[in-house]
């Protein structure tokens, strides 16, 4: 059969070795775990159980293609240390690695290192990880109020905020190794929950990190793409996933529209609040956008996503005499900009690192069906 | 029938083919509005949709050079056939003294007022911008486009290489411009015929070309009712400019078709 390499993929192929060749720098100074950032004037951070957590399915999935970068065994190593700061009742705690005092166990924290738990798991790398997991998804269900939220926010909301799909997703994923009824009905109950929040437009309320209608493109995608996800594990598109759609369209479009610039935030009105792009945001909404595409097949779709993982590897400097800078992904852009100011995240890498993965993977599948066609 | 032509610049080979061919079948061309192109919002406006490649095509085309590749080598082919040796309205107008606007927008006051000063009925839109309301209502809703793709499936730009990605057969549809994308009622749909050879934008050429030729059989519908908006329009998904990822991908297919 005749093979076929877009240009454009093996360009994305080189943005990808490089954001997990930054990735990797960021675990070497992690002290087991990830840095939460570089920045130029203060360096590399504490490590961030939150974000070393998702990193490490990420890591797990590069694996194969990056044999040098050896991110089967940094993913152990993340995955090992997290197990060795794992709260007795279950929970992980807030903030950077070690936490200042008085440390807090985190409802979203928690939620974001069980995918880690659960990826490794999957790996076939031991069952510490799966019981770890399904300690923290209990704490998350036993911890949850009866609305299946929890109370009194977890950062600087006074409500629990919508992104916190996020934590149901981990919760499901863990339902799915388990089969523990519990923790899969406490994840249903606040996915309902979030659901009633969806206005007519697509926003939902309380999406953003504060209490104000605004939101940095990373916490609406956040709150989506939690609601992707339980949708793909529940099998309920229709009835969940599809309430995604008017939001989607509306990102998709605005995305179309900037050829590729994304606000980096918005009010529930849909309306621009930023002179920024906020790029983990726009990594995280491609993704959605190819969730979406996935159940409903357009390349219009893949288009947008496209556009918006382009713009993202126009900011990269692949280049760079520092190796902070090197491959790494501004918070925001221009890098001055509000969300994660003068930092490059280790999410806005990971989610970046996913976006191209998932997007040359699409077009792959229609390469190759048009491989197989002639 | 008594018409005005609008361009999105001075050298659009098609509107100099339009406004030509026109003339020559008896209607009288009233007015062209052509809209100045090196604007700082218009330049910025399509670095941010099209990359800043794109820049260097369109600066070409604005001096009136088409490559082997362009789509204005088959309008070129085109003019020549119809022995149409003008290649810029400026010219053509001043040969054949119609009076020339040139506009900042499409949607302006002055464009709108030089609209209403023609009394023409009809408009034959051969670029210049999304028209707004005010145009519209000037012009009493007669105004007709070439969209290079099939309504009411493929709307909005790139029309043509989107026909050909999501598969369905590149056409191009005569209509009526209302105040949506590409929503307003058909007139005539025309199927652009593929060979093996073709290329983007040979099929962007021959879009182009059959584009001419059914807004010039379109003129004499201006005299009656024009069609209605159908109730699918405007329901399909929006079409923007290709990303290259997706330009290569086509690329590849027409390739293949080729080489089978």
């Amino acid at each position: 059969m005749p093979q076929t390499q877009l240009a454009t993929l093996e360009r994305y192929a080189v943005h990808r070795a490089a954001t997990l060749a930054w990735l990797v720098r960021g675990i070497e100074r992690g002290q087991g775990g990830s840095c939460a950032h570089f920045s130029v004037a203060m360096g590399w951070s504490r490590p961030y159980p939150e974000t070393t957590g998702y990193l490490i399915p990420t890591l797990l999935a590069n694996a194969a293609e990056h044999p040098e970068l050896e991110l089967r065994e940094r993913a152990l190593a993340c995955g090992r240390w997290l197990l060795s700061i794992q709260n007795a009742d279950g929970s992980w705690n807030g903030g950077l690695h070690p936490p200042r005092p008085p440390a807090r166990p985190s409802v979203f924290n928690t939620g974001q290192i069980l995918k880690g738990m659960v990826a490794l798991h999957r790996a076939g790398a031991g069952d510490a990880f799966l019981q770890a997991a399904t300690r923290g998804a209990r704490w998350l269900a036993a911890t949850a109020q009866r609305d299946g939220l929890w109370s009194g926010g977890d950062y600087r909301a006074s409500v629990t905020p919508s992104y916190y799909t996020h934590v149901l997703w981990p919760m499901l994923e863990v339902w799915l190794e388990t089969g523990d009824a519990v923790v899969r009905a406490s994840a249903e109950s606040g996915l309902a929950t979030v659901l009633r929040r969806f206005r007519s437009n697509g926003a939902l309320e309380r999406w953003g990190f504060g209490d104000q209608p605004r939101a940095f493109t990373h916490t609406i995608a956040y709150a989506l793409r939690g609601v992707l996800e339980c949708s793909r594990i529940l099998g309920a598109w229709d009835e969940i996933g599809a309430r995604t759609r008017p939001a989607l369209e509306t990102l998709l479009r605005r995305a179309e529209l900037g050829g590729g610039r994304l606000s980096g935030e918005f009010d529930d009105e849909w309306r621009s609040t930023a002179n920024f792009e906020c790029l983990t945001g726009s990594a995280q909404t491609a993704i959605n956008l190819l969730s979406w595409e996935h159940q409903e097949p357009d390349l219009r779709i893949v288009n947008g996503a496209a556009k918006l993982v382009d713009r993202v590897c126009a900011t990269q400097h692949l280049r760079h005499p520092l190796p902070g800078v090197r491959g790494a992904v501004a918070g925001s852009w221009p890098i001055w900009g509000r969300y994660m100011t003068l930092r490059y995240p280790n999410w806005a890498a990971k989610y970046h690192v996913d976006a191209l993965s998932r997007l040359s993977a699409r077009v792959e599948r229609e390469t190759e069906a048009l491989c197989a066609s002639s | 029938m008594r018409v005005v032509l609008t361009a999105g610049f001075d050298r659009a080979l098609h509107a100099v083919a339009l406004a030509e061919l026109a003339r020559r079948a008896g209607h009288v061309v009233a007015a062209v509005l052509v809209v100045q192109p090196l604007q700082t919002r218009r330049v910025r406006q399509w670095l941010r949709q099209r990359g800043v490649r794109s820049l260097f095509d369109a600066a070409r085309r604005l001096l009136g050079a088409s490559g082997a590749r362009s789509p204005d080598r088959r309008m070129e082919q085109f003019l020549r056939q119809h022995d149409i040796a003008e290649r810029s309205l400026t010219r053509w107008c001043r040969r054949h003294g119609v009076v020339l606007q040139r506009v900042r927008d499409l949607n302006a006051p002055q464009a709108v007022d030089a609209l209403r000063a023609a009394r023409a009925d009809g408009v034959l839109y051969a670029g210049g911008g999304i028209l707004r309301r005010a145009f519209i209502e000037a012009a009493q809703g007669h105004v007709l486009n070439a969209h290079s793709g099939p309504l009411p499936a493929v709307r909005g730009m790139n029309a043509c290489e989107w026909s050909l990605l999501l598969g369905m057969t590149p056409t191009v549809t005569i209509h009526v411009i209302d105040d949506g994308i590409d929503t307003g009622g058909a007139l005539e749909q025309i199927r652009i015929e593929r060979t093996s050879a073709d290329t983007i934008e040979s099929l962007r050429g021959k879009c182009v070309v059959a584009g001419v030729e059914g807004l010039l059989r379109a003129l004499g519908a201006l005299e009656g009712p024009l069609p209605a908006r159908s109730p699918a329009a405007g329901r399909e998904r929006q079409c923007f400019t290709l990303a290259p990822v997706l330009r290569e991908l086509l690329e590849e297919r027409l390739g293949r078709r080729e080489a089978s």
